[in-house]
């Protein structure tokens, strides 16, 4: 019987996500013809059916481990949502360029940072394939999450809201916590305890970074292109942390996706109303 | 054992005929209506060959799989018609009513000649619930496939969320009626408070372009 403590994150998600699409009915009259706005609300919905699912199947089935189930379709759709909401929000960029412009090339990423998302999201897919055994679910996954965090990096390219010094830093911070993770599959305990440990704790890190560069292009600086890029950024993060973590570390990861989904709908409510 | 095949052709020959002699929107819910009854058998079909060929067994299929399979076949015909028929909105609300009612009417058939209706209590629910849940979940995707064909967003991204919000919400239902106690009265509630939800959007969007 699991306890009550092991349903907070959860339950608080649920309650934030509940809380973000009544004001985000508020703001329809206004923004409902907004793509970028009409994807994000979905995306809130499929993240709240999905969590009510998660609830409800560890609350009735506590000793079993989740089957392939409907919530993986929505974590699908969630994906594919942010992702057009994302590539609205570059897409309106072309508006604001100089005659002869192209948003495309403005906000292509180059070939090592291609390279470098697609070998970052095939890492984290064949970790999941390690763990959980469902490789069929986890490549199909892995797809979409190759195609979210493309489109993510295009926007944080386009708006620049981060400098080279902090792509350096985010890229050596991935490849820190995939080599960590990779080499826990190899090594015993309790060499393996503190190596997943020590992931954890450059994933907590690395979140609490964006979490704090969000609220300040939010809050200081007022960047609504950069604040929306980076609010996305600490979800898709959230996410990268949830599957990688357990224990107290995956209850964290919850509450960051909360985070996230909570600066996101700031972002995408001043950039639909500026 | 009950012969499904049997059923439908009792049920639907009728239906047929009446085609016949019906025109204009009557002719179109009687066709989606019997779409949705061919539907539902072929759900069937497609969950017991999944029971079948994969270890989840009969009640793991009823409750994780079942519901993502059906909600696939009743969402064919929806794309069907958004694609190649280009079928308006309002249209296409109606469609996907009698495709749903078409699905939950064979489908309560079935159970009753399986488990019998002398129970009252148990009717009901069949109806009220399970019923009005195929309703709500393929009106709600066709109300989102229509916001998203106007804000010219139709595609595979928009075909997905349609797809996952009903799979889940489906699911969600299942799930909760699975196991006796306070979830399955609040399983059962969900499809007509949902409906009611449904029902408002509904008005707002056709209000908002009256």
């Amino acid at each position: 019987m699991r306890s009550a403590y092991d349903y907070i994150p959860t339950a608080i998600q649920v309650i934030v996500l509940v809380i973000i699409l009544s004001k985000l009915y508020r703001l329809s009259p206004v923004a409902k013809h907004r793509v970028e706005f009409v994807f994000y609300v979905f995306s809130v919905v499929s993240a709240l059916l999905s969590d009510l699912y998660w609830l409800a199947f560890d609350i009735l089935y506590p000793l079993d481990r989740m089957p392939f189930a409907a919530n993986e379709v929505a974590e699908c759709a969630i994906f594919l949502s942010f992702a057009y909401s994302i590539k609205a929000v570059t897409m309106k960029m072309q508006s604001s360029l100089p005659e002869g412009g192209s948003v495309r090339e403005v906000s292509l990423p180059s070939k090592p940072e291609t390279a470098g998302i697609f070998l970052f999201a095939a890492a984290n897919t064949a970790l999941w394939i390690g763990w959980s055994g469902e490789w069929l679910q986890d490549i199909i996954t892995g797809v979409l999450f190759v195609y979210m965090h493309f489109q993510l990096l295009r926007e944080l390219k386009a708006s620049g809201a981060m400098s080279s010094y902090a792509k350096a830093a985010l890229a050596a911070v991935c490849i820190a916590i995939i080599s960590l993770e990779a080499a826990t599959f190899h090594v015993a305990d309790p060499l393996k305890e503190r190596l997943d440990l020590a992931a954890c704790i450059l994933l907590l890190a690395a979140g609490l970074c964006l979490i704090i560069s969000a609220y300040i292009f939010i809050f200081i600086k007022n960047d609504i292109r950069a604040s929306i890029g980076l609010s996305f950024a600490i979800y898709s993060w959230s996410l990268v942390f949830l599957y990688m973590s357990t224990g107290v570390f995956y209850n964290i990861a919850n509450l960051m996706g909360a985070v996230g989904f909570f600066l996101m709908y700031l972002s995408i409510k001043r950039e639909v109303l500026s | 054992m009950i012969y499904a095949e049997n059923i439908l052709l009792c049920i639907a020959l009728p239906l047929i005929v009446s085609l016949f002699f019906t025109h204009g929107n009557v002719r179109k819910y009687m066709g989606a209506f019997l779409i949705g009854m061919i539907m539902c058998l072929l759900s069937a079909y497609i969950s017991g060959f999944v029971v079948v060929t994969s270890d989840a067994g009969e009640n793991n299929t009823a409750v994780f799989l079942s519901p993502m399979v059906e909600e696939l076949m009743k969402l064919l015909p929806l794309i069907l018609f958004m694609i190649l028929l280009e079928t308006e909105e309002t249209m296409l609300m109606m469609l996907s009513v009698a495709i749903g009612a078409g699905f939950a009417t064979y489908e309560n058939c079935c159970y009753i000649l399986t488990s019998g209706a002398e129970n009252l209590g148990y009717v009901l629910i069949r109806g009220l619930a399970v019923g009005v849940m195929h309703i709500v979940s393929i009106l709600a995707i066709s109300i989102w496939f229509s916001m998203a064909r106007r804000m010219k967003v139709f595609d595979l991204s928009s075909v997905m969320v349609g797809a996952s919000i009903s799979m889940i919400f489906h699911s969600l239902y299942n799930l909760l009626v699975s196991v006796p106690g306070i979830s399955t009265f609040i399983g059962f509630a969900m499809p007509l408070l949902t409906a009611a939800l449904l029902y408002y959007i509904y008005r707002r969007l056709t209000g908002s372009r009256g």
